[in-house]
């Protein structure tokens, strides 16, 4: 295993800790260790005058020991001037300095730029600077530049470049105030770098086995050494440090002097990797985006730890967002450690406390990376604090949740609790069980849950304010921030199951919006529904708008719109806006869950809406596949839903597009109804409504039914007319259809009209129109093209003849002789020309003038009206009675020609007359004797009859 | 109880697969929670969707692969119904070390999955069991 492999993972590794502190230093080795070699070179050669160069420019490239350079350059500068004038510098030489040390290109640059920047000094060496840097470029302020572009895209990110400026400012002062002391000051002075150098080389070798986890961060050390800087400059053991006398800095240097061959051994490890870290994401990629956020943390977590440190116990639990934890049990899992906790209630300030506080916590599942958990040394009973931000991860079938991104813990000592401080500082080795995850186990992304949980599945606690250094925790603490953003599910089962039939408050679910219909409202339905056809309503009151929606798992629900929010009136309007279209409801409840049995029409328009045209979603299976077949079972359940009070949004999420999933109504003729549909199954057509007939009430209720007697061009053009097809078929429209306005209007008054059914129910041959068919006067928005000729009827409409086929409750064309009136019911009346007031008063018998006492005047012209029924001799029934109730028309055109004396006319001078009528056959019977009996219906399609 | 660590990652993964599907891009919270539990893996395959490294190999016979390629321009392969990658790193640190639960090219091939960021390739079974038998070219 190369080494630049290790140092690659360590790349992102920054969570460093107070108590790590001695980690870091470990890490700073790398470098210092190098330095320190090249120090050591110096250090011999000082003694022999510095005779080569190579040395010189070798630890000229240390930046972290600049005073060192300084100090040691005046004995340089005693050496003949050698630097200045000796021409014979090696190019050579000078390459191997920079890349004998094992650090990145970046880093070397880094070095160098420091270096430049202690030139300023004045010294000689500043030739040598100059032949350094003319070896990779000629020009000084450009390079500078460069470094701090090149470096903003690295791993080291920007809190290095400020605090490398910031050091840079640092020794820029430190080289001005030094270039004007006195050299025996400054020979004190020298020794000060050195001061964290002879204790971390003795750490760093005395824990060679370590060496492999921390050398790999060599990358970042120039980061946190930066990041150090500060804090050792501020403390007072600093000040300790510079009295140190120059025989500690002389076995320090001896000490350095064991160090090379480990640095021997890594450089030549890590040849190529310079060339790697220099490697940028990809612009505005998610890489990218990580790193820079990286960064971020990386420098918040070093302010943490500096601020922790120098405050060092600071029980800061009842701030908002803190976690307060005890540690029951404690594993390790690859490089992470897994605790499992109580969480505590309140801060326990002392031991009996503490065990109260422990009761009835809550339980959570705390992840630790290597970093967080060498610094914290948890164990079981500890107990922690995990400052925000951190995440909280619910597990959708572990019931404990799991915190991560814990990088700010602090472990938490009573002043009483001695014993469990001292533990902290003997670094006792704890045993950890390892758990070795399994290769064999893949993860599934194709997640079946609830989409209602997972906005809280992964849920933030917000940044404390890190930039304000000194406190770690301030006022403006923020707590546990729910993210409020509704989620898009795509499932109506994960939504209803998880959101339970209380309502969804959050979730959201994407459907297709397949119909559109209107239901009886279920509070008035049965008590006084009454469709009053005759006057017809501007609004239904009584009637719901409802949306059979789908979602992309195939399951239907019915969504019962709220009456007081969209009126049945706005149902074209509503068509026109959802159906086909892909919508997001929020803000449901359900109100039941029905079956086919239950729901035998809404499973039959359901029925009619399966298989679906594209593949559907399968629970739990990849929706890659495209292999999903459509010999899924038809539904079996479907939810009725309704908007909750006024949070029900039904949302169309793209205006212009049908979706793939909708189907839209496909219009048939008739003929291909009659004879092809199934029974019970859903059909839509489109016919000439030629004649309505109100079914007789047979409950005191009021429903009513109506019948409507309808024919298409496929009917009529029907050349070899088979018997048993009807050419008028009868249609009922059950009361429980509700019909719109329009259609209400246009039933009586302009008949024969086109009509539209949607969604009509075939039962027992019969068509009916039940609840969820839609009649409508106008072309349905979108329906199916069948190549069904849409035109309407030309020429005279043909009906069946009268024969012995001839059923009850149909309309028929009669051809026959009047062979007798029935004189009980043959009437003559006048009526008001005006307003039809039956009621006329006979003011004088003579002249014959009536005065109507509604409208309160003189009738001058009456309108006579009459009715009359007679029996005819029909050929194609010749030993049936047929009695016809004759329209006014039929009867005056019979009577014209007879002789009328006194509103008297004689019956003989009807019969014998030949009539050919259309008529509704109201009953035929067999029994006693066979007898049908007709009413005459008006003209028929655009002529007259007759 | 079973490990932890992987149902963790499996979570993740999942939401920065709904992540991806609801708003087309990952929260700043999932992508630090990534690089939390994958460590510097993430990053590296991060970049690697963002490079669409991943090829999704299928072939007739159903056997599936995902085909990832390094940052060095070396191709990894990385199965579909287990963890193995056949880089080093695997070997060492997951293999080996067990300090990882993935390497970064089978969290990339993950992450791609999630991402919809996966290239799709079909050969025959023939051609896949060559890339199933490949040597290395050492």
């Amino acid at each position: 295993m190369s080494c630049h492999k290790r140092k690659r993972s360590g790349g992102g590794s920054c969570a460093l800790f107070p108590d790590e502190l001695h980690v870091r230093r470990k890490q700073a080795n790398s470098v210092t260790a190098e330095v320190a070699s090249s120090l050591s070179k110096t250090w011999l050669r000082c003694g022999e005058g510095f005779d080569s160069v190579t040395a010189l420019t070798s630890f000229g490239c240390s930046e972290k020991k600049p005073q060192a350079v300084k100090h040691l350059v005046p004995p340089l500068a005693s050496v003949a001037g050698l630097s200045a004038t000796d021409n014979s510098i090696e190019p050579a030489d000078i390459r191997w300095s920079s890349s004998g040390s094992d650090l990145s290109d970046a880093e070397g640059k880094a070095l160098y730029s420091g270096f430049q920047k202690q030139n300023r000094c004045g010294l000689k060496t500043d030739k040598l600077c100059n032949m350094l840097r003319e070896d990779r470029s000629s020009e000084d302020e450009p390079l500078l530049i460069d470094w701090d572009n090149e470096s903003d895209g690295e791993d080291t990110g920007d809190e290095c470049i400020l605090s490398e400026k910031a050091e840079s400012a640092l020794e820029i002062s430190d080289s001005d105030s030094c270039s004007s002391r006195t050299s025996s000051h400054q020979l004190e002075e020298v020794y000060q770098p050195h001061k964290a150098t002879p204790t971390d080389i003795s750490e760093y070798s005395s824990d060679n086995n370590r060496v492999d986890d921390e050398d790999c961060r060599d990358a970042e050390v120039v980061p946190q050494m930066c990041l150090q800087r500060p804090l050792l400059t501020d403390g007072e053991e600093q000040e300790q440090s510079r009295r140190r006398s120059a025989s500690d800095w002389l076995k320090s240097a001896e000490a350095l002097l064991q160090t090379p061959q480990k640095q021997a051994t890594k450089t030549s490890k890590t040849p190529e990797d310079s060339a790697k870290k220099r490697k940028k994401f990809l612009r505005g990629g998610l890489a990218e985006r990580l790193n820079r956020l990286q960064n971020r943390e990386r420098s918040s977590i070093g302010f943490w730890r500096h601020q922790c440190m120098s405050n060092y116990i600071t029980p800061s639990g009842d701030r908002p967002g803190v976690l307060k934890l005890k540690i029951v049990t404690l594993h390790e899992e690859c490089s992470m450690q897994v605790a499992v906790c109580q969480q505590l209630e309140s801060l326990p300030v002392d031991v009996s406390s503490r065990e109260a506080a422990s009761v009835g916590e809550t339980k959570l599942m705390v992840l630790f990376t290597k970093e967080t958990a060498t610094s914290l040394r948890g164990a079981p009973q500890d107990i922690i604090y995990i400052h925000p931000p951190w995440q909280k991860l619910v597990l959708h079938d572990e019931s404990i949740p799991v915190i991560m991104n814990t990088y700010f813990c602090q472990k938490i000592f009573s002043q009483e609790n001695t014993e469990m401080k001292d533990r902290t500082h003997c670094p006792k080795k704890l045993l950890i069980v390892r758990k070795i995850p399994s290769l064999a186990q893949i993860f599934n992304l194709n997640d079946t849950r609830e989409s209602s949980n997972q906005e809280s599945a992964v849920n933030q606690i917000d940044h404390i304010n890190m930039s304000i250094p000194g406190s770690i925790l301030t006022e403006d603490n923020q707590g546990q921030q729910q993210l409020s953003s509704q989620t898009v599910s795509d499932s109506l089962l994960e939504v209803v199951e998880t959101q339970g039939v209380a309502g969804w408050k959050e979730a959201c679910v994407r459907v297709v919006v397949q119909r559109i219909y209107f239901l009886p409202s279920q509070d008035t339905y049965g008590n006084h529904l009454q469709r009053n056809i005759s006057v017809p309503s501007a609004l239904l009151p009584n009637a719901r708008l409802c949306l059979l929606v789908q979602d992309a798992y195939g399951i239907f629900s019915e969504l019962q719109l709220q009456s007081a929010r969209y009126h049945a009136e706005d149902f074209e309007q509503c068509s026109r806006l959802w159906e086909g279209k892909v919508c997001c409801l929020s803000g449901m409840k359900i109100l039941r869950r029905t079956t086919r049995g239950r729901a035998p029409g809404l499973f039959s328009l359901i029925d009619s809406l399966w298989p679906p045209l594209v593949p559907l979603k399968v629970h739990g299976q990849s929706q890659d596949n495209e292999d999903v077949k459509m010999t899924l079972p038809p539904p079996s359940f479907c939810y009725i839903l309704a908007a909750h009070s006024d949070q029900g949004q039904v949302d169309v999420t793209e205006a212009s597009q049908l979706s793939d999933l909708y189907l839209p109504p496909v219009i048939h003729h008739l003929k291909e109804i009659l004879q092809v549909v199934d029974l019970s199954h859903r059909c839509s057509f489109c016919a000439t409504v030629l004649y309505k007939k109100q079914a007789k009430s047979t409950v005191p209720s009021g429903q009513q039914e109506l019948w409507l007697f309808v024919t298409d061009a496929g009917l009529q053009a029907d050349p070899e007319h088979s018997l048993e097809e009807l050419r008028v078929v009868p249609v009922c429209v059950t009361a429980s259809c509700i019909l719109e306005s329009s259609v209400i209007q246009a039933l009586p008054a302009s008949l024969p009209c086109i009509m539209y059914f949607r969604d009509a129910l075939k039962e027992n041959g019969r068509i009916i129109c039940v609840e969820r068919t839609i009649l409508s006067l106008q072309k349905p928005l979108l329906c199916g093209t069948a190549a069904v000729d849409l035109s309407e009827l030309t020429g005279p409409v043909k009906l069946d003849e009268l024969d012995s086929t001839t059923q009850a409750n149909t309309v028929c064309s009669v051809q026959g002789t009047v062979i007798g009136v029935d004189e009980s019911t043959a009437f003559s009346w006048p009526v008001c020309e005006r307003c039809g007031n039956q009621n006329l008063e006979l003011c004088n018998e003579r002249s014959g003038s009536f005065y109507c006492s509604s409208c309160s005047r003189a009738v001058v012209s009456p309108v006579l009206r009459m009715q009359l029924e007679v029996f005819l001799h029909c050929p194609s029934r010749p030993r049936c009675t047929v009695k016809v109730k004759l329209l006014e028309k039929t009867i005056s055109s019979l009577l014209r020609f007879c002789a009328c004396e006194d509103g008297n006319y004689e019956v003989k001078s009807v019969l014998g007359k030949k009539v050919e009528l259309h008529c509704y056959v109201h009953a035929v019977s067999s029994h006693p004797s066979s007898s049908i009996r007709m009413e005459e219906i008006g003209p028929l399609g655009a002529e007259n009859v007759n | 109880m079973d490990a932890v660590l992987p149902v963790v990652a499996e979570e993740l993964l999942k939401e920065v697969k709904k992540s991806y599907q609801e708003n087309s891009r990952i929260t700043d919270e999932l992508l630090l929670g990534l690089k939390f539990v994958f460590g510097p893996s993430a990053l590296h395959a991060l970049d690697l969707v963002d490079q669409l490294s991943v090829t999704h190999v299928t072939c007739p016979s159903g056997r599936t692969l995902f085909q990832v390629l390094g940052s060095s321009g070396k191709s990894y392969i990385c199965y579909s119904s287990c963890h193995y990658c056949s880089c080093p790193a695997f070997a060492f640190s997951v293999l080996r070390k067990n300090d990882s639960l993935l390497c970064k090219h089978i969290l990339a091939a993950y992450l791609s999955q999630a991402m919809r960021a996966c290239q799709e390739l079909t050969i025959s079974n023939q051609q896949m069991s060559q890339m199933l038998l490949a040597k290395d070219e050492k």
